[in-house]
């Protein structure tokens, strides 16, 4: 089973993604507001980049998209709606489990669990019952991460052997493996070398045809390398979305054109 | 208030003076020697005392130390030092083997739901006081609640159930503090991980975050599974008897070995019987150790 799967047939094969829109969301933690009525698109096989300074809000709003918010003891949604293609993820009769398989997630640091690489792949799909062939749907989603040609001989080893950059794609994988539409990604570079981030960014690029991707970010010049659109936040609130272009190249908003020229960071 | 600047040049002055001055090994050389030295005494005395311990046990003891005494019931009609401490042996064993299946579910179950399912601060703060201050009560103290408790009240009398049951109660703490703190201890960021993959918290708790606090847990296990091991005041008043040929039964007293080191000690002195039975206890104590240790290293790989 060493045969290096065409990663061509893999992507672009599946149907659209959805689209994922939060209206006026109001995010707080116990009593302080951390994301003001923020309203933002985050339209379908497209890459969304979140961007602004630390502490802004941006991943609170991010945690806000897949219902991983409300693990946070005191973190909760003040107000608004997130329509995961018009269906809304808040609703009483939505389970937060439903929501996580369509909307998946890669955090900022690796993450592996403690179990083989093939295990760690399967660990979410064969929760929902999606493995008919433990092999061939590990091979798939490793394939669809470039992480095969790479591991296909230690696949029964521990997933901590493997090193930074691969283990994230490891969690690439693994979140892929549960069949999500959209992927959320919260700096997913920030702990890897430059040469790893060129291949993370790469697959961003790539996985775009079959997934919606929003990207947490506060390197501008990852945004442009990756995003198609963008999102500024400060201090809890979006003071300005649009293109990538719109954003990066030509702001409107005095307070982004300083962020984006390196004024403030 | 002074300028920002002017911090960064009188910085940069004392920087420059001290550059002038020469390098400063004198001052790290010696901090460094006398920290190797402190190191080295307190690590020192830290390995000395254990191994001295058992090299005297063995030196006075180690010629008691025959299959008769292992595995023989003691001889005559009290303690005079003849005969085998085997009853002793196997009760200790059960006692603890006991006490670990009440303390194991017990403090299991309590750090699951702290770490696990509880979002008040309050009352995790509020516990961990109780639970921190249970673990500073003396043995003798429990033995009096396991006296009161569950000798008279509950009617268990002085049996191995009683006995066990406190123990139980002594290792508690101990065991709830380690496996809370090994849950805390998971990262949260691969708890969130694993949360976004639409599973429940029972299946990856028991794949994700159990496995992670693993080796910490038994480690606490281990440390409390010894401390009852050889904690004789706690079984005093609940289970603990002079002198027994009886078999074991859940209803009946039994002898332990660090009462009997105890009763036998203060009746006939420091004789190498009394130092076999001393022996046998650590040595006790080592295996356990080595095994959890193995145990331990296995799961590692």
């Amino acid at each position: 089973m060493n045969m290096p799967l065409p990663r061509d047939a893999l992507i672009g094969s599946r149907a659209d993604a959805y689209a994922l829109e939060a209206r006026d969301l109001t995010l707080s933690y116990g009593a302080s507001v951390r994301v003001r009525s923020a309203t933002v698109a985050f339209p379908r096989n497209q890459v969304t980049a979140i961007m602004g300074p630390s502490g802004c809000g941006k991943s609170t709003l991010l945690r806000a998209l897949n219902r991983t918010l409300e693990l946070i003891p005191g973190a909760r949604v003040q107000s608004g709606r997130v329509l995961l293609d018009r269906r809304e993820i808040y609703d009483t009769d939505v389970s937060a489990s439903w929501v996580r398989t369509h909307i998946g997630m890669l955090q900022q640091r690796p993450t592996p669990f403690p179990m083989s690489i093939a295990e760690n792949v399967l660990f979410g799909a064969r929760y929902h019952g999606y493995v008919r062939d433990r092999e061939t749907h590990a091979q798939r989603y490793l394939a669809l991460v470039g992480l095969w040609d790479e591991v296909w001989d230690r696949l029964k080893a521990s997933a901590d052997t493997l090193s930074g950059g691969q283990q994230q794609r490891l969690c690439l994988a693994r979140t892929l493996a549960v069949e999500p539409s959209i992927v959320l990604m919260d700096e997913p570079c920030s702990a890897l070398d430059p040469r790893a981030t060129t291949v993370i960014e790469r697959l961003i690029r790539e996985l775009k045809r079959d997934y919606t991707i929003v990207v947490v970010t506060h390197n501008i010049a990852q945004a442009r390398r990756i995003a198609d659109h963008c999102v500024f936040m400060l201090d809890g609130e979006v003071l300005a979305a649009g293109t990538r272009d719109e954003i990066l190249l030509d702001p409107q908003d005095p307070t982004v054109r300083d962020f984006m020229s390196g004024e403030i960071g | 208030m002074p300028d920002v600047t002017d911090l960064y040049h009188l910085a940069r002055a004392e920087h420059a003076s001290a550059f002038a001055q020469g390098p400063a090994r004198d001052r790290t050389a010696v901090s460094d020697a006398i920290y190797r030295t402190v190191a080295w005494i307190g690590g020192g005395i830290g390995v000395l005392v254990p191994v001295a311990i058992v090299i005297y046990l063995a030196w006075h003891g180690g010629s008691a130390l025959t299959p008769e005494f292992l595995f023989d019931p003691p001889r005559g009609s009290s303690l005079d030092g003849k005969g085998g401490i085997w009853p002793a042996i196997k009760g200790s064993l059960a006692l603890v083997g006991l006490g670990l299946a009440v303390s194991l579910s017990l403090g299991f179950g309590g750090a699951i739901y702290l770490a696990e399912f509880n979002r008040s601060a309050m009352l995790e703060r509020v516990s961990r006081f109780c639970i921190e201050s249970l673990a500073a009560v003396p043995g003798l103290v429990y033995s009096m609640f396991g006296y009161a408790l569950l000798v008279v009240a509950l009617g268990l009398k002085i049996s191995l159930v009683a006995g066990g049951l406190t123990l139980g109660f002594v290792m508690l703490p101990l065991i709830l503090i380690a496996t809370h703190e090994a849950l805390r201890a998971v990262d949260s960021g691969v708890r969130e991980a694993a949360h976004a993959l639409g599973v429940s918290h029972a299946y990856l708790f028991a794949r994700v975050v159990w496995p992670i606090a693993w080796p910490a847990i038994l480690t606490g296990i281990v440390l409390a599974a010894v401390h009852a091991l050889g904690a004789a005041a706690p079984l005093l008043y609940t289970a603990a008897t002079v002198f027994t040929k009886d078999t074991l039964g859940l209803g009946k007293p039994v002898m332990a070995l660090p009462t009997h080191l105890y009763f036998v000690t203060s009746e006939i002195g420091a004789t190498p019987y009394a130092f076999g039975t001393a022996l046998v206890l650590v040595l006790l104590v080592l295996v356990v150790s080595t095994v959890a240790l193995l145990l331990r290293r296995r799961k590692e790989v």
